[in-house]
């Protein structure tokens, strides 16, 4: 039962936030993690990227209003999730790490919550700002950022039991792997259009000729 | 048949609303300017053709080139002709007034020079009218020389050689010249790399003045770091980069352009140190088109500044002229190349006569007089006043700016900016919003936030001190509940 959402595993969810090797633990070995509430703070990430895009005060917001496209940037964030999950997924299946691709899902969301929390408030206070004040909310922004990295580090040397030169090696070629993985997309898809538009040509010739 | 004829009257009014450039709006006479994301928003035209000068004005004098371009306050301009070494001097209708080749002194005599020859002008490529000693500066490039002729008879004053205490590798082929308020003489060498020559009052060299600071690349300090001695000497040295032209702005500042590739920027601002001091106070640096790849660099070769700090910009590249406030923001942009009315092929010369500019084409041989059109006289107008500090006048300049274009950001900040004077925080705000400037906009804000707390302290306070309590509350009952607790 990995989907439901229990009392519990909201406990774990929030332990995790903050002892991520002890909370993870739990959550990859002892079935405590909840992929529906994974997915949830996912939606939520990338509804919140969009709110901060168009809410945040003018002294903070460098954003171009007029050029803000909702929908883009919230699937491009959620894809950016996706992709980073599926591309450590093929890396660690192939250097022994212990972690199915849910559990992968499900740590790299439940770090999101610090992000999601840090947006909120730096987007909310951010119109209460002037310009001098700016420098503190950047501080807050970049210690939320920290503690993602921090979450996701160690959840994920925990679920794939790594050790941390590895684990961080890992991530980088998990990177990587994301980069190839993007060129082997974008092939396809101007491969697929191409043929696409030469039956669509073909099938114009034969129904003006014929 | 009523409905026809007034559809057709309709109609014609249309028309002409629609062809006529009065405007600005026709596509020759187009503007833009960039938005605070470096998009490229359109103005109308801020000037306007009125004349062109052309031999037709010089009483049939070929006139093969322009090379430069200067007025006086009095309305002459100074046309500078280098191929044919003449400089023609028109009133401000393009009449012209006289032409200077051979000098004559003020018994109308030509000068005789000391080895017996006659004194012409040979090659002459720069000049400048200094209005405070009434003295025209023309220099005399191939000749080597700077000639001082009298401001209203044109009659030989004085002659500037290379002075004997000059130092440096510079050869001295004066091209452009500009005298500042305490006549100081400064002298623009093509491809000089040591900078500007400046002279002292009886033509003694002073200094070499405003060496152009060359941009320091980091991959070729690194080769220099790891480089023998040996292959250091081979590499050559990387010398200052050149100036082009120079003007004299209203505070005395010399205003120099270049278009040297290893300039650390193209306009620059003098102090008496020689330091950069040009104000960049806008969305982007003083540069001209934003980069966009694959297109040149536009190549500056004029600047021309009025007394309240707007200056102008000529771009050769693409034969733009850029309108800079005093505080380097972009104004608008016009000009193109082509072979219209008032497009360039080579522009070379850009200068103020009065609200209108003139600007001079090497290739075309010939010189546009350009005036404001009312957008442009809104602009002028709004910069000067705004310069002056008087800002009532300049904000009604900046609204006539704005309805005529609500795409410049610059106006929206200079009302905001007197909005903001006068402590009415609320609408400055918005009009800052508006010009997208977030600096003053969190200057306004600060007043505008400092306000409404002190008008609803009570209240503010209130919650605070409920807060507090409730805190200090829930603190002391939690310690007594652990007492009993632990009791």
């Amino acid at each position: 039962m990995k989907a439901s959402i229990t009392k519990e595993k909201l406990g774990w969810w929030g332990h995790a936030l903050v002892h991520p090797f002890d909370g993870f633990y739990e959550i990859r070995f002892r079935n405590q993690g909840s992929l529906l509430l994974a997915f949830l703070l996912m939606i939520a990430f990338a509804v919140m990227r969009c709110l901060s895009a168009q809410y945040t005060g003018f002294v903070m917001n460098l954003t171009n209003q007029d050029e803000l496209d909702t929908l883009s940037l919230f699937i491009s964030n959620i894809s950016v999730l996706l992709l980073f999950s599926l591309s450590n997924w093929t890396v660690t299946t192939l250097f022994n790490g212990k972690g199915k691709l849910s559990d992968i899902y499900i740590v790299i969301c439940y770090s999101l919550t610090v992000l999601i929390i840090g947006d909120a408030l730096v987007c909310f206070v951010s119109n209460f700002v002037t310009l001098e004040e700016v420098m503190i909310l950047q501080a807050v922004q970049m210690l939320c950022i920290a503690w993602f990295v921090f979450l996701i580090v160690a959840g994920l040397g925990t679920i794939h039991e790594y050790s941390l030169g590895g684990n961080l090696a890992s991530i980088v070629m998990s990177i990587a792997a994301a980069a190839i993985i993007l060129f082997i997309g974008i092939l396809l898809f101007t491969m697929l259009e191409r043929m696409v538009s030469f039956f669509t040509s073909v099938g114009q010739e034969l129904m003006r000729r014929l | 048949m009523k409905k026809i004829g007034s559809f057709l009257l309709a109609l014609l009014l249309l028309l002409p609303a629609a062809g006529l450039a009065a405007d600005g709006s026709s596509n020759v006479y187009a503007g833009y300017t960039y938005d605070h994301y470096g998009n490229v928003k359109s103005t109308p035209a801020p000037f306007l053709l009125e004349k062109t000068i052309t031999s037709e004005n010089l009483r049939g004098i070929a006139l093969d080139s322009v090379d430069d371009i200067c007025t006086s306050r009095d309305g002459r301009i100074f046309l500078v002709d280098g191929k044919q070494s003449r400089v023609h001097v028109l009133d401000s209708d393009g009449n012209m007034l006289k032409t200077l080749k051979t000098i004559r002194d003020t018994d109308n005599k030509i000068v005789i020079l000391e080895d017996g020859s006659q004194l012409m002008f040979n090659g002459c490529q720069g000049a400048f009218y200094h209005e405070k000693q009434n003295e025209l500066y023309i220099a005399d490039t191939a000749a080597q020389r700077v000639v001082v002729l009298d401001g209203e008879d044109y009659t030989f004053r004085r002659m500037i050689t290379r002075p004997d205490n000059m130092t440096g590798v510079t050869e001295f082929k004066p091209a452009k010249v500009t005298v500042d308020n305490a006549d100081r003489i400064y002298l623009v060498v093509q491809s000089s790399y040591e900078g500007i020559i400046e002279l002292n009052e009886d033509g003694t060299f002073s200094r070499y003045f405003g060496v152009n600071e060359p941009q320091i690349n980091i991959v070729d300090y690194l080769w220099k770091s790891i480089a023998t001695d040996a292959q250091k000497e081979k590499m050559g040295k990387i010398y200052a980069p050149a100036f082009n032209n120079v003007a004299l702005d209203g505070e005395g500042f010399v205003m120099a352009v270049t278009s040297d590739q290893s300039a650390s920027k193209p306009v620059f601002r003098l102090n008496f140190q020689g330091k950069n001091v040009l104000r960049e106070m806008g969305s982007f640096n003083v540069m001209g088109d934003l980069q966009t790849p694959g297109e040149s660099d536009n190549t500056f070769v004029d600047i021309a500044v009025k007394p309240y700090g707007t200056y102008a910009v000529l771009d050769k590249a693409y034969g733009r002229v850029f309108l800079y406030n005093f505080d380097g923001e972009l104004l608008s942009v016009f000009g193109s190349k082509g072979n219209l009315a008032a497009e360039f092929r080579i522009p070379s010369a850009i200068a103020w006569l009065g609200d209108k500019l003139v600007i001079g084409d090497s290739a075309l041989k010939c010189a546009y007089v350009m005036e404001p059109s009312d957008f442009g006289k809104a602009l002028l107008d709004a910069n000067e006043a705004y310069y002056y500090g008087r800002w009532e006048e300049a904000t009604a300049h900046f609204e006539r700016v704005l309805r005529l274009c609500s795409n410049m950001e610059t106006a929206y900040v200079g009302i905001g900016k007197n909005l903001l004077m006068q402590e009415r925080f609320r609408e400055a705000m918005d009009y800052f919003k508006l010009g997208n400037n977030r600096e003053f906009f969190s200057k306004a804000y600060k007043g505008y936030r400092s306000e409404v707390l002190r008008d609803h302290f009570g209240i503010i306070a209130f919650i605070a001190v409920v807060l507090i309590g409730l805190v200090i509350g829930s603190e002391i009952s939690y310690n007594r509940k652990q007492r009993r607790g632990s009791k």
